[in-house]
């Protein structure tokens, strides 16, 4: 079954990119006498592997849960990174998620959507050299799952100072959700829709050849039906009941970032981020980067991440009947989580292409409520 | 929060590291963002598994809606 997901998502990452070299060559991108030219193309492919039990999973759960949370996703994406002319930029990028068991527990009269997903995307963005110090940007994305249809936009515009060495960025992206909601019994109650309305502001600083800092905050607005409409709550009486979330989310995230270059060819990257939500999520998260290089163009990297997380108000394991909001998803819930692993990246300079680019990766979460997440990425790619 | 703004503004300029020094942050393992791809795949991993996850530059919410 792994290997004909692995077939189907590598068939589908050549389709997209014939495609992608084909539109590219119509429009004369490809053809290094007119003012296109593509910078890069780059494939990844991700598999996660997750195991663990949540009290929104029925499958297999007693009558009070927790069920099953066994899934794997297969993510192939594909990158290419365009000029037109000397001032515009385009990145055209298109990721695909095949999703087994998404929500086992759920009960598919109408959809298969819980059980298995196949769901993809595509995103241009495309960046505009304004003058020497500003540059302004567009995103349009639309993403298709079975069951979901979502379409965003975005702007940004970018401030370069003090000569490049301190830049500040801006961007504001609207998404749209539309959906097909389930009644617990498997019937299709209608559609329902979600807006995501998010803000950031980025500085990034370089404080010496060999230093540069970076700070982050963004906001995000969320209304309409914030569930995915499958997810259960034990309820006191002993039955099931739905999930109920509020229709509005408020959310503010500030994260602060270093990178440090290190004497012996190495490098160390530390990232802080403080989270809080109007539903009474809080989250605090320290991540570590430790690079390597081993000669000119190999490197290996090791990373470590903790994630403490405050749930938000309304979680739990037995809902009274008369709870406004209630949910059971151990995602919402008080946890912490970890990740360890490890990268090793090939950087190959050769003669027709200026650098091919191969990585393996391989990453384990874990979390104290009970979940885990085997991470298995490789990439192959080329810069011309 | 202001305060950590008002610093930012305030440091532009304080250092200007001249561009023939900056060799070393060309590297890959010296980017903020060594890998856009990888980025995401990471944040995917996070934002569909973590309430505190997600609004810092990547839209929270869409996919599979279990936030």
């Amino acid at each position: 079954m792994k290997l004909v997901v692995a077939l189907l998502s590598l068939s589908w990452m050549v389709m997209v990119s014939v495609v992608a070299a084909d539109t590219l060559s119509g429009s004369g991108i490809l053809d290094p006498g007119k003012p296109f030219r593509i910078d890069s193309v780059r494939l990844r492919y991700t598999f996660f592997d997750q195991s663990g039990r949540g009290y929104q999973s029925l499958a297999g759960a007693g009558a009070r849960g927790p069920g099953s949370e066994q899934l794997s996703v297969s993510e192939p994406q594909v990158e290419v990174i365009a000029h037109q002319g000397s001032r515009i930029t385009h990145r055209i990028w298109a990721p695909l998620d095949v999703v087994s068991a998404a929500s086992p527990d759920a009960v598919d009269a109408i959809s298969r959507a819980s059980r298995y997903q196949e769901a993809g995307g595509i995103d241009v963005a495309s960046t505009f050299k304004a003058d020497r110090d500003n540059d302004v940007g567009t995103r349009f994305a639309i993403h298709l799952e079975e069951n979901y249809r979502s379409w965003t936009m975005g702007l940004a515009w970018t401030r370069h100072m003090a000569e490049d060495n301190a830049v500040l960025q801006a961007s504001v992206n609207q998404t749209f959700d539309w959906f097909d909601a389930y009644n617990l019994g498997g019937s299709n109650r209608g559609r329902e829709a979600r807006s995501t309305t998010n803000a950031n502001v980025a500085f990034t600083q370089i404080l010496s050849p060999t230093t540069v800092a970076n700070l982050n905050y963004g906001f995000t607005l969320q209304t309409g039906e914030l569930s995915n409409t499958w997810n259960t709550v034990p309820l006191v009486d002993g039955t099931h009941g739905t999930e109920v979330l509020p229709h509005l989310r408020t959310r503010h995230a500030l994260v602060g970032r270093l990178v440090q270059g290190l004497p012996w060819n190495g490098s160390f990257k530390v990232s802080y981020r403080f989270y809080i939500d109007s539903w009474g999520a809080i989250g605090n998260t320290l991540e570590l980067f430790l690079y390597q290089r081993i000669t000119r163009w190999l490197y290996a990297r090791a990373t470590y991440r903790a994630h403490f997380q405050r749930g938000v108000d309304f979680y739990t394991q037995l809902a009274l009947l008369g709870n406004a909001f209630r949910t059971a998803d151990s995602d919402l819930a008080d946890f912490s989580g970890q990740t360890a692993g490890g990268k090793l990246a090939l950087e190959l300079p050769l003669r027709r292409i200026r650098v091919l680019n191969v990585d393996l990766a391989y990453e384990r979460y874990w979390r104290t409520n009970d979940l885990r997440v085997n991470v298995y990425s490789a990439s192959v790619g080329t810069t011309f | 929060m202001r305060l950590v703004l008002v610093l930012a503004v305030l440091s532009v300029g304080c250092v200007v590291v001249p561009q023939n020094r900056r060799g070393r942050l060309a590297d890959r393992i010296m980017q903020l963002d060594e890998d856009p791809l990888e980025s995401y795949r990471r944040s995917k991993l996070y934002s569909t598994r973590e309430a505190a996850a997600g609004g810092d530059g990547v839209s929270a919410g869409g996919g599979c809606g279990c936030q």
